[in-house]
């Protein structure tokens, strides 16, 4: 069951990404305002609208300027995508497949139901306090769900905390259940994992402010899993 | 009021009353029953692992103080609640000093510093001073400096816990120090804001010097993650996006550089802290790959330890990293008979159920646990 909502998860995933920007949304109409009247439409369209850009370029994860990413917008998250460079035996360890990359242990590690999956330690490798904003919470209160997972990650939002890397309670009354909230298709439950990337699009595809996956406007968002 | 109904309230009040008087005794009996837990039964976990011979053993990993020495031993008081001191949250920075280890804990804004001898605990800048401490050091006197990202300045302790001074370059408004090395009065400041390292006297808080800056070119640090001082007094310094790790000289001259971007033995991903062994291995703790590089002092790749797993010899989002070249006699009995350990490395990583992670380096044979 949980393969199928992994698998589920994962088109719907793709379906996100590939799904083209409807032409009446504020993007698509933005897009066509610049090519008429150039570089002067975007500072009027920042004055009239309180979203930012949808996209990544121009978020605050758009490294693209920076030097050392050489213009690559990707690679400052998914570093394991960059090009490999000099290709040496380690001295102590010669035995091994050094031709393997690390990016590949990282995504096929076998224990992976045990840790937070990758939509939350990509996030949490900056966000500790020393490069970006600490989102690490406080220790998670002793009750049921720690018992099945020991490993929980809380995030801090505020005063507020929010369990991260643990499997969604599909079957908890106070839940929604889960296939209302994979066919809505906005929250993403990876693994069926809630992780950062379940309520955070870390590509701002939608332009919402903290880029949520969906607007919170009285509590959508949170209402989406929690029936209260 | 019927019969039953009234039984059933006076059943239910008295089994409040019971409830209610009883209550200090259950709370009693969980506090002992978590604290007398077993103590683990040492897993070795070898790098590199066969057919190759040995170099380091993973020793242990744990979260709390008691998982590595007993309550009894280290003589538990419940009533000062001393449980909470001997348990990490959040661990970022570590330092080994004597027979202390320091650890930043972000989730409760102080810095742990557990005895491992006597097992005793102290809590340093636990009434508020700290904000968002995030690295560690500790001199030859047992001056405790502190970096905190949210005040903006390192903090120097005194070994018994009161604050004695700050270190912050004058008319700096943004200033994050995110990693520290302290050796012979000199104080290393990594400076992630302005992409600095700066210098200070330990005697007199001033500014020495300033390496480094904003640019990912040679001799400039970008992003500097890490700090460690080896005995020679060259300064390494890691940087988290320029994936590499540079050495300067005393004057702060730049000597030579080795990791590059990149996901093949020899390259770093995200580098957060390094440590330089006695022997001169350097040891990058690496967010990205979750794993811990070892490089010799030429700068060639030597092997890998830890790992993305969340299990003994594993470095799930390892962030800190420190050299004790001594244990405490209790804990040399977690080495594995036949491994000769020159010195030991400690890991902190922030996930994962242990949260601090053991390592010896040497050499020797497998041992079978």
């Amino acid at each position: 069951m949980i393969q199928q909502w992994r698998v589920r998860g994962f088109r719907l995933l793709q379906s996100r990404r590939l799904k083209p920007a409807a032409p009446w949304s504020i993007g698509s109409v933005r897009r066509i305002l610049m090519l008429l009247f150039g570089a002067a439409v975007p500072l009027v369209g920042m004055a009239t609208e309180s979203q930012s850009m949808p996209g990544l370029k121009g978020s605050k994860h758009d490294f693209s300027s920076e030097e050392w990413t050489g213009g690559d917008a990707c690679i400052a998250c998914h570093a394991e995508k960059r090009e490999e460079f000099a290709i040496e035996a380690p001295l102590w360890n010669p035995s091994v497949d050094f031709n393997r990359a690390f990016g590949d242990a990282v995504r096929d590690r076998d224990d992976r139901r045990a840790l937070p999956g990758n939509g939350t330690m990509i996030c949490m490798r900056c966000h500790d306090g020393t490069m970006a904003k600490d989102m690490f919470g406080g220790l998670a209160p002793p009750s049921a769900a720690n018992k099945r997972h020991p490993t929980i990650l809380t995030t801090g939002h505020g005063r507020t905390n929010h369990p991260v890397g643990v499997a969604y309670p599909a079957f908890d009354r106070d839940f929604r259940p889960i296939s209302a909230i994979l066919s809505e298709g906005k929250v993403l439950l990876p693994d069926g994992k809630i992780e950062c990337t379940s309520c955070h699009d870390p590509h701002n595809q939608a332009g919402r402010r903290y880029m949520l996956v969906k607007s919170n406007r009285r509590s959508a968002l949170c209402l989406t899993c929690h029936k209260k | 009021m019927e019969n039953g109904e009234w039984k059933r309230r006076r059943a239910h009040d008295s089994n409040c009353r019971v409830l209610f008087f009883h209550c200090p005794f259950y709370i009693l009996l969980l506090g002992l029953s978590g604290c007398l837990g077993p103590r683990p039964a040492p897993q070795w976990v070898y790098f590199p692992p066969p057919p190759d011979p040995p170099r380091v053993v993973h020793l242990v990993s744990f979260n709390s103080l008691h998982q590595l020495i007993p309550p009894q031993e280290s003589g538990l008081n419940i009533f000062r609640g001393a449980a909470a001191s001997r348990r990490v949250g959040t661990p970022m920075g570590i330092a080994w000093h004597g027979e202390t280890l320091y650890i930043c804990d972000t989730n409760v804004n102080y810095v742990h510093a557990w005895n491992l001898a006597s097992g005793s605990t102290r809590r340093i800048g636990a009434d508020g001073e700290l904000k968002k401490p995030v690295a560690v050091a500790v001199d030859e006197n047992g001056t405790v400096f502190v970096a905190d990202t949210i005040r903006g300045e390192v903090v120097a302790f005194e070994p018994s816990g009161s604050e004695i001074t700050r270190f912050k370059p004058p008319k700096t408004v943004n200033y994050r120090p995110v990693a520290l090395a302290v050796i012979g009065g000199a104080l290393y400041v990594a400076d992630m804001a302005n992409h600095a390292v700066d210098v200070y006297s330990t005697e007199t808080g001033r500014r020495l010097r300033s390496l480094g800056g904003r640019s990912s070119g040679t001799g400039r640090t970008y992003y500097p993650s890490g700090i460690s001082v080896d005995a020679a007094g060259q300064t390494y310094v890691a940087e988290l996006m320029s994936a590499r790790v540079q050495v300067f000289d005393r004057s702060g001259h730049f000597i030579r550089a080795f990791g590059s971007p990149g996901n093949r033995y020899g390259s770093l991903g995200m580098p957060k802290d390094i440590a330089v062994g006695p022997d001169g291995v350097s040891f990058v703790a690496d967010a990205q790959f979750q794993c811990i590089h070892l490089f010799d002092p030429r700068g060639r790749v030597l092997m890998v330890i830890g790992g993305p797993r969340d299990e003994p010899g594993g470095t799930p989002l390892p962030n800190g990293i420190a050299i004790a070249t001594l244990l405490p006699e209790k804990l040399l009995d977690l080495v594995p008979d036949g491994f000769k350990a020159r010195y030991y490395v400690w890991v902190s990583n922030t996930t994962g159920q242990q949260r601090l992670a053991l390592f010896a380096v040497g050499a020797g044979e497998l041992s079978q646990s």
